[in-house]
């Protein structure tokens, strides 16, 4: 009897080893996740003129001059991009740069029907673009109840490649309030192709959309660094309601100034430089200005600022207060400025 | 015989149910470290730093406080703090900082570099591109990634003892930690190898291990020799470059009357242990003699005609190298360290922080041109950089792997 036991034992202890191993492996196992997640997963084919080139990335912070690297990331690919079904009746998320200047949007569903589709409202500066086909009873990602997101939880952004097989790049969610409050960041590799569809948890339920993947020299991480951002659940219901109601949201409004990075405390936001042919360097802000109040709000950091600025947008009128010290003298100035794009 | 299937059968059943369970066990772990190691996060300029005491002393690259201009750093929750500098090992690229008051703070622990095997999961946390500043509220949240260990012992240059990983390391990762699923540090994260000359993560970090850092702790706290922490070298020994992969390094000329000689070592001795470390090549002798500083007690095991002998040896110090050396007259500096190797004269060790590291120059580029001659020896480098002025521009003519590029690189004031 304890011969047979002992058997046993032999025969169990290696496929717990097994069990062991595929389970401390975050990113395996994610077969059956995917075969639930993917038929809400859309191939999305542009058709569009060829695009101006990208202009070389401009040193973030003029005084760090380096040798000119050449933005490798500048040319969009061609290939398919992928969306995200939001609503059984053809609502289709996707980013705003996938759908940037296209003259033809052709969605492509799981089961390889194909739909024209036309763009209900976008967010360029959320980087969100809501597109409807003319279909019905499609299936939407389930959310968890009552979902808490975890730095460290384990999620997967699925998309969908050029022959309509669908893609899932495992990764953590890195950190929960990116960009303002508007997005989550995660380090489940994200790239042109894949960029728009779901992140997804464990179980498929429904994390975010994935977003902020462009040839834009300000995002200066690029595609495939293991930087990834997506517009979580909660910001999605916002954001849905006003993209179907055909709100079309411009780009956020750049002031152009760089903050000095060792920031001395209640100083206000200290400029160590004005980013040239910005709305700063046109309304006349110099280097070592010190903005103390931004439209009636007062501002002692940097921090203050970008929060301040946040919602802005390009056109905006805005009104600062500035202290300006040369030699001897500090003067108080009121300087109204127009808010640009980021030049 | 039957309940024996019947047995065998339930047993499989419940292993199999164990393995989702088992992937959960990693997010929950992963989201333990991410918990414990936040507020034991400092926010340093452009880089990151972790604090391993409650009374505030914490660790950083090198190269991260170089490039700070106010000595003072941020907390998790937005708190400004004054910081004092303790000691630095520029070579090694680690700075002792603390935090000036400190009492009670959250601090990690060590854990076991040498401990590390290929494939294991860590954890590292940083500031990568500065996003922790783009919150609503006043509190910051360090960017964490996961990955494995992808290679140990790795010689880099001047990181001559470096943890591999995949985990995603961007530039603003440098100083930060790199942590097993159990919260324990194992090491600092410093270095990326990259791709196209573009300064993005590609799936290779490589940071100084734990098992480094602590043999440095206590002269670093102690100050150094004005700050500076020196590397051991065994003074009079010279290493051969001869192959004898995986059974150890040859001794090659010892200077007469020098320590080497006093210590025991001849010419012909096969070097084959290193304090805890087995040696099977002269590149690991280097390597795990550039992770110990100067003043370490150590025991080296060499075979001599068969038979194994046991020296102990007080590594003396490391002095400065010609790259590093402060010649008075104010000179441009690339960052870059070359040798001699049977491809031509390559780049041995890229410094972090420099024109070189940022222009995208990488350990093993082979140098065919520089300023428009063809490089033989790696004099006709160092001569040009001895020769330069800050500000120059240099014209580089590399070759890795199959391609060859041109690249353009302006010098910066020698930091001597």
């Amino acid at each position: 009897m304890a011969m047979r036991a002992m058997m046993i034992l032999a025969l169990f202890l290696p496929a717990l080893g097994i069990a062991a191993d595929a389970g401390s492996n975050p990113t395996g196992g994610w077969q059956t996740v995917v075969a639930k997640v993917a038929p809400s997963v859309v191939s999305i084919i542009v058709e569009r003129d060829p695009e101006p080139p990208v202009e070389e990335p401009q040193p973030e912070d003029p005084e760090q001059e380096g040798p000119k690297i050449p933005n490798i990331f500048a040319e969009r690919s061609t290939a398919p991009v992928s969306g995200t079904i939001v609503g059984a009746e053809g609502e289709i998320l996707t980013t705003h740069f996938n759908i940037l200047r296209a003259k033809k949007i052709v969605v492509r569903l799981a089961d390889g029907r194909r739909f024209n589709a036309t763009i209900k409202g976008y967010s360029a500066r959320k980087d969100l673009a809501l597109l409807k086909i003319d279909a019905k009873g499609l299936p939407v990602l389930p959310r968890k109840k009552g979902a808490v997101l975890e730095i460290g939880a384990v999620v997967a952004a699925v998309g969908r490649n050029s022959d309509n097989s669908p893609s899932v790049n495992a990764g953590i969610v890195s950190a929960t309030d990116r960009m303002y409050g508007q997005a989550i960041q995660t380090d489940a590799r994200l790239n042109y192709a894949n960029v728009g569809g779901p992140l997804v948890d464990r179980e498929g339920n429904l994390v975010g959309v994935t977003c902020n993947v462009t040839t834009s020299t300000s995002s200066r991480w690029g595609p495939n660094s293991g930087i990834g951002f997506a517009v979580p659940c909660a910001m999605l219901d916002k954001v849905i309601p006003m993209l179907k109601s055909g709100v079309n949201e411009g780009k956020p409004g750049y002031l152009g100034v760089f903050a000095n990075p060792d920031a001395v405390a209640d100083a206000g936001a200290v400029i160590a430089d004005v980013h040239p042919g910005s709305a700063a360097a046109t309304g006349g802000l110099k280097a070592g200005d010190a903005i103390v109040g931004f439209e009636g709000k007062p501002i002692a950091n940097f921090d203050q600022l970008r929060r301040a600025i946040i919602n802005k947008m390009v056109g905006d009128k805005v009104e600062l207060i500035v202290k300006r010290t040369t030699d001897e003298k500090s003067e108080t100035l009121v300087v109204k400025i127009t808010l640009g794009e980021r030049p | 015989m039957k309940n024996i299937f019947r047995i065998a059968a339930g047993l499989l059943i419940v292993a199999w149910a164990a393995l989702p369970a088992s992937a959960d066990a990693v997010q929950k772990q992963v989201a333990a470290v991410a918990k414990k190691a936040g507020p034991a996060f400092v926010f340093l300029g452009g880089g990151s730093g972790i604090l391993i005491s409650a009374d505030g002393y914490f660790l950083t690259n090198h190269h991260v406080i170089q490039k700070i201009r106010l000595m003072s750093a941020q907390l998790h929750d937005g708190k400004l703090v004054e910081i004092e500098k303790i000691g630095i090992d520029p070579v090694g690229d680690i700075a002792l900082m603390k935090i000036k008051n400190g009492k009670n703070l959250p601090f990690v622990e060590f854990g076991d570099s040498d401990a590390l095997e290929v494939g294991r999961p860590v954890v590292a946390i940083g500031n990568p591109f500065g996003l922790a500043s783009q919150a609503m509220e006043d509190r910051r949240e360090p960017t964490v990634t996961l990955g494995i260990v992808s290679a140990v012992h790795r010689y880099q240059g001047n990181y001559s003892d470096a943890i591999q990983t995949d985990a995603a390391i961007n530039p603003g990762n440098s100083g930060g930690p790199l942590f097993t699923l159990d919260g324990k540090l194992v090491g600092i994260n410093g270095r990326i190898a990259t791709r196209f000359f573009n300064r993005v993560n590609s799936g290779v970090g490589f940071a100084i291990p734990s098992s480094q850092i602590r043999r440095f702790l206590e002269p670093l706290k102690a100050g150094g020799v004005n700050g500076v922490v020196p590397h051991g070298l065994i003074v009079g020994l010279n290493i051969s470059r001869k192959e004898m992969e995986g059974i150890g390094a040859v001794v090659g000329r010892i200077e007469k009357g020098s320590s080497a000689e006093k210590a025991g070592f001849r010419e012909g001795d096969l070097i084959v242990r290193f304090d805890t470390y087995a040696v099977g090549h002269w590149r690991r002798l280097l390597g795990i003699l550039g992770a110990y500083p100067a003043g370490a007690k150590v025991d080296i095991v060499v075979e001599r005609e068969s038979k194994k002998s046991t020296l102990a040896v007080t590594l003396e110090e490391r002095p400065a190298s010609p790259d590093e050396e402060n010649e008075g007259q104010p000179r441009g500096y690339l960052g870059i360290g070359v040798e001699q190797t049977d491809e031509g004269i390559a780049i041995n060790n890229v410094a972090p922080g420099t024109p070189a590291e940022a222009a995208g120059l990488q350990i093993g580029d082979v140098i065919l041109k520089f300023n428009g001659a063809a490089v033989k020896s790696p004099d006709d480098v160092v001569s040009v950089l001895r020769a330069s002025s800050p500000e120059d521009e240099v014209e580089i003519v590399v070759r890795r792997a199959a391609k060859t590029m041109t690249i353009k690189i302006k010098l910066v004031p020698h930091p001597g």
